[in-house]
């Protein structure tokens, strides 16, 4: 028999727990060359922002020991663009869509929730409250309790969607932040977003990235995000996706058991564009092999 | 549509310092490229190095189902590649980008190699040779040992002129230099340019002030290699916009004109 793999994040059904993590995967059409889309409980589509935004200076991306550092500064054409040219595309998709947003002010989080909230084809939002990469905004938000949760607040009253909010590492008490948005009336939350670093070119003598910091990702992250999760599992009831540095179908079941509902690929789709198709059929592989019907059991099966 | 697959090493060796070729057999990509394009390539099995590193296609035997590609050894990765062996398999990722715009069939037009920009302009030569059009190639490196492919560019009936900095072969100084003496590009239907950012800056300014259409091949750092991580942002004016493009997806390859340089 096959193994149920259908997870819920607030009233958002997945068919599987395996979506893509925001700005790894484009709008999606990027990826359609190597994979099924449709097939992957959900895709995370590009942070958006009201206004287009140009990012950030190159370099953006420097590579580093098992990892990489970005600072691409969210570049994206902006709400009403994605609105006008994205959404008509996600309407057709057989599966979830889910937009990342994220802005300078509380009401700019507001106004694109509200904005979004009654477009056709968007299954749920990401509020990004933990991008490293932007001066104003961003991890601002994500790095206290209170502001956390207003952004959520305002959110969660300006859309009918379901609401995750996606968690920095960046922090002293990440548990703390999760439950304080989980109070505010977060359906679920996204755990991690990148850790913020840096590197310099001992040549020149100068950072590498064009904007001196950046987010690192890759499996060089994934124990810190593996004990996100665990930590923000045993403080929250809300599912979790969790994220960070999964390469293969072995690291998102380690998550899974950490207390994650499910889970994100990133800058896995860059060396393989296949890999989460192949994350997805590994964690069925590992049900089938271990006579597990349904993933639920497995969810958070680590704490014991 | 590109494709990701395993090709085997039919070839590799070293033809300048620092620089190899290698040879892959890889019929579905050598079928699909274009010149100008890429292929994103897997170095490692490991996690480190981990991103792909983006190398142009040399040059492609449609018939034989074999892909060249010509690189210089720069880091960790590029150094692991140079390291495969002949049976060997290397993970491909193409292929990827946009290629040259090609004139139209008999056209004369001028092709501007620095160092190891050299690459990608033989799979071009290749095709315009088809094409019976008239080739001036401009070739410049920083020594003799250096000048890559003019034996390949001189076979495809192009005719090479060459500048090195020390003037250990062909005219001494760069090939900026070379053009400003050697008029004959001025009058081409279209000038290819690929090689160092400087070079390619100023070759794009000669173009402009002579009114000469122009491509360039540009280089950044790359990601994804297929346009969704936009890391590979290049700065591009047109119709008085200056807009980000993805040298990735929306290049490699840019009209001279349009590109912002830094």
């Amino acid at each position: 028999m096959k193994p149920n793999l259908q997870v819920e994040i607030g009233t958002m059904l997945m068919a599987n727990p395996v979506t893509t993590a925001s700005g790894t995967f484009g709008f999606g059409p990027e990826y359609t060359p190597y994979l099924d889309i449709e097939r992957l409980g959900a895709i995370t589509v590009k942070g958006t922002t009201l206004e287009p935004r140009e990012g950030n200076p190159t370099p953006r991306l420097v590579e580093t020991p098992s990892g990489i550092l970005n600072s691409i500064g969210l570049q994206n054409p902006g709400v009403d663009y994605l609105i006008e040219h994205y959404a008509p595309y996600f309407r057709q998709l057989k599966t979830n869509v889910i937009v990342n947003i994220a802005g300078n002010t509380v009401e700019e989080y507001a106004n694109l929730a509200a904005k979004l909230n009654s477009v056709p084809g968007i299954a749920a939002l990401e509020v990004n409250i933990s991008c490293p990469n932007v001066k104003k905004g961003g991890l601002a938000f994500g790095s206290d309790p209170v502001s956390a949760a207003e952004v959520t607040k305002a959110v969660r009253q300006a859309t009918t969607l379901p609401v995750i909010i996606k968690l920095s590492p960046n922090v002293t008490d990440i548990a703390a932040i999760a439950s304080a948005v989980e109070e505010a009336g977060a359906d679920a939350l996204s755990v991690i977003n990148t850790l913020l670093g840096m590197a310099i070119d001992i040549r020149k003598r100068k950072p590498v990235l064009g904007n001196i910091m950046g987010g690192l990702s890759g499996p060089a992250v994934k124990p810190v995000a593996v004990r996100a999760v665990w930590q923000v599992y045993q403080r929250v009831k809300i599912p979790i996706i969790g994220m960070g540095g999964i390469m293969n179908a072995a690291d998102a079941l380690e998550f899974i058991l950490a207390g994650a509902t499910a889970v994100a690929v990133g800058t896995a789709s860059f060396i393989n564009p296949r890999a989460a198709i192949e994350v997805l059929e590994g964690i069925e592989r590992y049900l089938v092999e271990n006579n597990i019907d349904d993933i639920k059991e497995l969810v958070g099966a680590a704490h014991g | 549509m590109s494709k990701v697959l395993d090709a085997k090493v039919l070839a590799v060796y070293q033809v300048a310092p620092e620089t190899y070729y290698m040879e892959l057999e890889a019929p579905e990509i050598a079928r699909l490229a274009v010149p100008g394009q890429f292929v994103h390539v897997r170095c490692s099995d490991a996690q480190d190095p981990l991103l792909r590193r983006p190398l142009s296609i040399h040059m492609v035997s449609r018939p034989k189902g074999v892909l060249a590609l010509l690189f210089r050894v720069i880091g960790q990765g590029t150094e692991l590649l140079a390291k495969r062996q002949p049976g060997d398999t290397v993970n491909l990722l193409g292929p990827l980008g946009k290629g040259f715009t090609l004139p139209l069939p008999g056209s004369r037009v001028a092709v501007v190699a620095g160092g190891i920009g050299a690459a990608p302009l033989v799979f071009l030569v290749q095709e315009l040779a088809n094409m019976k059009c008239q080739i001036t190639v401009y070739l410049g490196a920083k020594d003799k040992k250096s000048i890559l492919c003019d034996g390949q560019f001189t076979q495809m009936d192009a005719e090479v002129v060459i500048a090195t900095d020390d003037g250990s072969m062909g005219f001494k100084g760069n090939v900026i230099d070379l053009m400003e003496r050697h008029m004959d590009w001025r009058k081409t239907a279209m000038t290819y340019v690929c090689g160092p950012k400087p070079m390619m800056q100023r070759v794009a300014a000669l173009l402009a002030a002579a009114d000469v259409p122009g491509e360039v091949s540009l280089e950044e750092h790359m990601g994804c290699g297929v346009g969704a991580c936009l890391s590979c942002a290049v700065k591009i004016a047109h119709h008085g916009q200056i807009t980000n493009k993805r040298a990735c997806a929306d290049g490699p390859v840019f009209p001279s004109w349009q590109v912002v340089w830094d």
